[in-house]
């Protein structure tokens, strides 16, 4: 193969396995702005938190990673659950006030992180060693493990969406709230429910991030904003939007970094997301539901 | 007990008595006059350095209260404006001498710059996608801070050596001088109350604050409200990049980490000072600044050095949480409820024969946890 072309594979490759993080991140800030027009920035600090979490049960117990990631998900599910139940509960008229609650969460969840686990980098081993060179494109096995986890998640969250009475009941909630309370559907346990669901795919995504890369206390507030470009450039409260939208971001900045300069990497996506929000502030898939209109 | 007190609470139907002048606003007022005497109060010069961040925070606070709590508009890259005055300022410092008082304009001058550059495209969209614009510029303007090594020296930042120009034969170098210094910041801190007062008695206040209660209506009766929003930003910046100078006086250093001032994060503490004191008052920030700079100082004075960095941090975060779910009008807020209740309650109490101790108890005890909400004095 042409030394261009093996290269441009290589960045399609590394931004198709970077793009399934931030889908998982973007998902779960989609859902619930989609369901309760909260804005909830703290998820980045759910992401680190989960990313340790998997550290800290693959590394004291020796539990395997494929047991860990679904642990720390449980887990930090829990906790979402625990925080939508005692603090965004009472902002749902105001979701302004869940932003603000959201970055105070910021402050507690990043500094308990330092308190319980210092500042240092850390790294969760790769579970496959193996990596397969196709022409000179190199494909780590766990990379593909990586792709193929994020695929198969996203997969199943549309098919529960879509398929499923629990999935129904939530499109029903981000639709009209009112209308689907008067249909019996008990509203607060969907929404909170959906809080977890949020919680549970960004500490999937850290555990996944920390086989990928290095992990730090502040890992969360990066992939964040890559995770909030992705949802706004996808339309928030749009599901399938996100998707493509983290495909896009995820080879606009891996191909800006490859071909113009590395060192504005996050500058790509944030003209990008800047440039959307000016151009069709509702993103470049139109979101569904009346919460469009907090947007505006 | 409680339900006792949320009956009665609930039943005022008056606020009485007001909020008095002679009795409790002048002897409120008269506390503003405590930081003058801070530098032969306060023991040792760690304390006084501390003074002097927090009279730089008050001003920076003051800017944001400006366009967050008068306009209604939460900007995230308050901070980062505060960056751009420092960054001013210490290119001006190293590059061209320039004296400190010609600093000050001209920082404050650059941040409101930067200030209407980010609002022109910003104030397009309202609400979330205002928050999170600004913050998606003010991490550009990192980035740029971060890569654009020939000006800003990149990650490495600026390193301020001079000490402020004194000013006749009054000297400010921050490591000999620095109860001069921190006269020379207070008096800018007061100018900045003083400024933040006076716009919220002009026509100029009241037409942000009618842009903040309802949009569509103020620009119903003809004000221009994307002219008024970038106003309200630009001087809100003036303020930030007049703080950027202290800022770069005090630290002697400057650059774009994440954590650093310049980082998008950082305007989160500035949102807990307005929100912790009072969004509704002017002196909000003033007593948000105050709490959060000396809070963790008296807390490790009494109980002996428990909170680290990142514990009070916790703390702090947790309590804005708290705040703004049950007392969005803050410390400011809180008080004057809670006197007001203290005398509703008690009168209330009297009224319907209960004896003075349990009438007294009462009343403290709905003060304390004051239900009922006092006049709304934004």
């Amino acid at each position: 193969m042409p030394q261009e072309l093996t290269e441009f594979l290589q960045q399609l490759f590394n931004a198709v396995r970077i793009s399934g993080v931030y889908a998982l991140v973007a998902l779960g800030i989609t859902v619930i702005f989609g369901l309760t027009g909260i804005v909830k920035f703290s998820i980045g600090e759910l992401l680190t938190l989960g990313a340790f979490l998997t550290f800290s049960f693959w590394d004291q117990d020796r539990v395997i990673f494929f047991l860990a990631v679904p642990l720390a998900a449980l887990a930090i599910g829990a906790l979402s659950l625990l925080l939508e139940r005692v603090a965004f509960r009472f902002t749902l008229d105001q979701p302004i006030n869940g932003f603000i609650v959201s970055l105070g969460l910021i402050l507690v969840l990043q500094n308990f992180v330092i308190e319980a686990w210092g500042t240092s980098p850390r790294a969760i081993p790769p579970v496959f060693t193996r990596i397969w060179d196709v022409g000179g494109v190199r494909m780590p096995m766990h990379d593909w493990f990586v792709i193929w986890v994020t695929v198969g998640l996203i997969a199943s969250l549309f098919l529960f969406l879509r398929l499923t009475k629990y999935g129904r009941a939530i499109r029903a909630c981000a639709e009209d709230r009112e209308a689907a309370a008067l249909m019996g559907i008990p509203v607060g346990l969907v929404i909170a429910c959906t809080f977890a669901l949020g919680g549970a795919l960004a500490a999937t995504a850290g555990g996944l991030v920390g086989s990928i890369q290095v992990i730090h206390a502040y890992i969360g507030a990066q992939l964040l904003l890559k995770g909030f470009a992705v949802a706004l450039v996808g339309g928030l409260g749009n599901i399938e939007g996100a998707v493509v939208a983290a495909l896009l971001v995820g080879m606009t900045e891996t191909f800006g970094a490859g071909y113009l300069a590395t060192e504005w990497r996050d500058g790509y996506t944030f003209a990008l997301m800047i440039m959307v929000l000016l151009l069709r502030p509702s993103g470049l898939f139109r979101a569904r539901g009346r919460l469009q209109e907090t947007l505006q | 007990m409680a339900t006792a007190i949320g009956r009665l609470t609930s039943s005022i139907t008056t606020q009485y008595p007001p909020l008095d002048l002679l009795t409790v606003r002048l002897p409120l007022a008269a506390l503003l006059f405590v930081p003058l005497l801070a530098p032969p109060l306060l023991p040792t010069s760690r304390l006084l350095s501390l003074a002097v961040t927090a009279a730089i925070y008050v001003i920076v606070a003051n800017g944001l209260h400006v366009i967050f709590s008068y306009t209604g508009q939460l900007s995230l890259a308050h901070t980062t404006l505060w960056g751009l005055g420092a960054y001013t300022a210490a290119l001006l410092i190293t590059h061209y001498d320039a004296p400190t008082l010609a600093l000050l304009p001209a920082a404050g001058l650059g941040a409101a710059l930067g200030a209407v550059a980010i609002g022109i495209p910003a104030f397009r969209t309202a609400g979330f996608s205002f928050a999170i614009i600004t913050f998606s510029f003010a991490e550009i303007m990192r980035l740029v801070a971060n890569n654009w090594t020939s000006v800003t020296e990149g990650s490495l930042g600026i390193t301020v050596f001079d000490a402020p120009t004194p000013l006749g034969p009054i000297k400010f170098d921050t490591f000999n001088h620095l109860e001069n210094f921190y006269y020379l910041t207070l008096a800018f801190a007061y100018l900045s109350l003083v400024a933040l007062w006076l716009i919220r008695q002009s026509r100029l206040g009241k037409t942000f604050i009618a842009i903040r209660e309802n949009e569509a209506l103020a620009r119903s009766v003809g004000i221009n409200v994307y002219l008024h929003k970038l106003l309200a930003f630009a001087i809100s910046g003036f303020f930030a990049g007049v703080a950027g100078v202290f800022f770069v006086y005090h630290q002697k250093h400057i650059e774009p980490g994440p954590l650093s001032p310049f980082g998008a994060f950082f305007t989160i503490q500035f949102l807990l000072m307005i929100l912790i004191g009072g969004r509704f008052s002017v002196l909000g920030p003033v007593i948000g600044a105050a709490v959060v700079v000396f809070g963790p100082e008296v807390v490790n004075g009494i109980l002996g050095d428990v909170l680290t960095l990142s514990r009070t941090q916790i703390i702090f975060g947790s309590l804005l949480a708290i705040s703004v779910l049950t007392a969005p009008r803050g410390i400011v807020g809180q008080a004057s409820a809670g006197y007001q209740n203290f005398f509703a309650v008690l009168r209330q109490s009297r009224e319907r024969g209960r004896s003075w101790p349990v009438s007294a108890a009462l009343a403290l005890a709905s003060s304390i946890v004051p239900v009922g909400r006092g006049k709304q004095d934004s």
